[in-house]
């Protein structure tokens, strides 16, 4: 039986690594709350290849604008067709930036349209519970970016699950750290990245 | 004062007499002569429905039919009636086609109906129902079936003039399915296979120690809600124990990749899952995308059919348990072709998985009515009804020999006695 992996999406535009340190902790955090089998290191799996279709979810960020080439946006709409989960997370934390406008032109061009997900949908309860939707992230809180809080994460919707989810609260930068250091924290603040990983593998 | 007539006059008068006499006594010959004494008969196709009644009247010494094709159920029960009143009644008939036609309801929630036909191998059988023709097939190995969207009314199928009729006997009550496991991208694409593919879905999928992801909020198999059990991953012990439990209780369960192995499902499972067989190819054909699966070799133990195998080493295998079915998989990354695979991957994978719980899935049927006129296997009842064909004898003859109806006689009877009435009246004879 294989196991999870966390596979992170390198597309030619933009710089889909920015944030390097975020599979690790997130790896850490399935570890650390769950029995799933999860592989000690991440994947980084290039969208126009057919490696695609061996990583059911994809994390997907970057600051720059993006720009699918034919080949990506033939795969991203596949492998979202075919049960994929991507996960987009805008690393700008900002509402009208390059990366966010660009991103989802694209998403919705290639997949479909974004909504907005209600702060009680079931991805919230998956695992840990988040009675007021999407956690704030302390870039939302401290006045850097656009000083908004983001009240609710976006996405495609596909036969009642979500297909790809979009994030523009930074989750990025919030969860770009050595996993050594969560126990620096009062709360651990990835752990609504556990509830994103148990909801694809779940619904 | 009586007149005396011409002796010639008198002689026919008194012929008349004569020959009512002799009428009413051939009406009652015919009606009163014991069946020994009749001649054995024989009749053609196209002459049984004008013997019947003669052979019922008349009983002959011994009837012997001379078929082409099955006679239709009255003329059947007929012979049948003649030979329990005490008339042997033989039959043959070699160029009637041993034909049978089967309707079955398929446990699938897309519907469909089944059409098992057995007919002499190399028959082309013409298959239709109330509306309209639905195919022709040609019977191998003795027999062919047809999966039919939907029929209406009665389902025949011929063989040049044979033809034999059924139409579904029950219908299906389909309940859900419950996919036990872990939490993998296994056990999330089975789910929604089994979803697309129109099946209600309880899930019970462990996230962390004593953490489950529930769909449906069912926890264990139950016949009265499930048709069938998916066990993706070994299950704890009181798990196991309910799908074993349910399994002989007329459950159906299907066992993928490592699950047989737990002890408590040992009684259930077709045998142990041992060592990992390597994918045979690296990309996922049309024609054969499980060779790119890996998966863990079965060992089949006891009566187990195997339902496919690759190198001699088997990955798929049911068997019955008790009143239940088990199919046993070695794959435990199907999910794999569904995202891999070709084009047609998502729609072949959804359906190989529909078909593996159709054919495990409990089914609980409602009898619904049935026409009895329905001749679904018309040769093998004339057997029942007859016994099996023999030749005729040689003292068979092959026309019956023609005698008078009773209202022949009946007529005949009345002239002659009119005319030696009117001939007595005319002369002033009393």
């Amino acid at each position: 039986m294989s196991e999870f992996v966390f596979a992170t999406a390198q597309y030619e535009s933009g710089d889909w690594d920015s944030a390097p340190l975020v599979p690790a902790n997130v790896i850490d955090s399935i570890a650390r709350y769950t029995s799933i089998d999860v592989a000690p290191t991440g994947a980084i799996v290039a969208l126009s290849s057919r490696d695609v279709f061996r990583h059911p979810l994809l994390y997907l960020t970057g600051h720059l604008p993006v720009r699918f080439t034919a080949a990506e946006r033939t795969n991203v709409a596949e492998f979202v067709r075919r049960g994929g989960f991507l996960f987009v997370d805008d690393h700008n934390h900002d509402i009208d930036g390059a990366f966010h406008k660009t991103v989802t032109e694209e998403i919705a061009r290639t997949v479909g349209p974004l909504v907005e997900l209600p702060n009680d949908h079931v991805l919230y309860r998956a695992f840990f519970h988040f009675a007021d939707g999407p956690p704030t992230t302390s870039h939302e809180l401290n006045g850097w970016g656009d000083n908004l809080v983001h009240k609710h994460l976006h996405g495609v919707i596909r036969d009642g699950r979500i297909a790809v989810l979009y994030s523009n609260k930074d989750y990025s930068s919030e969860w770009g750290y050595h996993p050594d250091n969560k126990r620096f924290l009062a709360v651990d603040n990835t752990k609504f990245a556990v509830n994103v990983v148990v909801y694809a593998l779940t619904r | 004062m009586p007149s005396r007539g011409s002796p010639a006059r008198v002689a026919i008068e008194r012929g008349l007499r004569a020959l009512s006499l002799l009428t009413l006594a051939a009406a009652a010959w015919i009606a009163w002569r014991p069946p020994a004494e009749r001649e054995a008969e024989s009749a053609a196709p196209a002459d049984l429905t004008e013997a019947l009644p003669r052979w019922t009247i008349a009983p002959p010494r011994r009837i012997h039919a001379a078929l082409d094709a099955a006679p239709p159920q009255e003329s059947r029960d007929w012979l049948r009636a003649i030979r329990r009143a005490g008339t042997p009644v033989t039959w043959a008939g070699e160029d009637i086609p041993a034909l049978a036609v089967e309707v079955a309801p398929i446990a699938n929630p897309r519907g469909g109906t089944m059409l098992w036909v057995a007919a002499p191998s190399g028959a082309r059988v013409a298959l239709a129902d109330a509306l309209a023709s639905i195919d022709t097939v040609v019977a191998a190995a003795g027999g062919a079936r047809v999966l039919a969207p939907s029929t209406a009314g009665a389902v025949t199928a011929s063989v040049g003039a044979q033809m034999a009729a059924a139409r579904a006997r029950d219908t299906l009550l389909l309940r859900r399915v419950l996919v036990l496991g872990r939490a993998t991208w296994e056990t999330k694409f089975i789910v929604a296979a089994l979803e697309e593919a129109g099946w209600l879905v309880d899930a019970r999928l462990a996230v962390a120690p004593g953490v489950d992801v529930t769909q449906g909020g069912v926890r264990s198999p139950d016949t009265a809600r499930h048709a069938a059990v998916v066990v993706v991953d070994a299950p704890s012990a009181s798990t196991a124990s309910a799908v074993a439990r349910y399994v002989r209780s007329g459950g159906g369960a299907i066992l993928s990749g490592a699950s047989a192995n737990a002890s408590s499902l040992a009684d259930i499972a077709i045998g142990r899952a041992g060592a990992r067989v390597r994918a045979s190819s690296v990309a996922f054909a049309d024609d054969a995308p499980r060779r790119a699966l890996g998966f863990l070799a079965i060992a089949p133990l006891g009566e187990a059919i195997v339902l496919e195998e690759r190198d001699g080493r088997v990955a798929a295998a049911a068997r019955r348990v008790e009143i239940g079915r088990v199919v046993q998989l070695g794959y435990d990354e199907t999910w794999r072709w569904r995202l891999a695979g070709g084009a047609g991957a998502v729609d072949a994978h959804r359906t190989w998985w529909s078909g593996l719980v159709s054919s495990v899935a409990h089914r609980a049927a409602v009898p619904i009515s049935r026409d009895a006129r329905d001749e679904d296997a018309p040769l093998a009842r004339l057997v029942d009804a007859l016994g099996p064909p023999s030749p005729a004898s040689g003292d068979m003859v092959a026309r019956a020999r023609w005698l008078p109806s009773p209202a022949l006689l009946f007529a005949l009877v009345s002239m002659l006695v009119l005319a030696e009435l009117a001939s007595r009246r005319l002369r002033g004879a009393p």
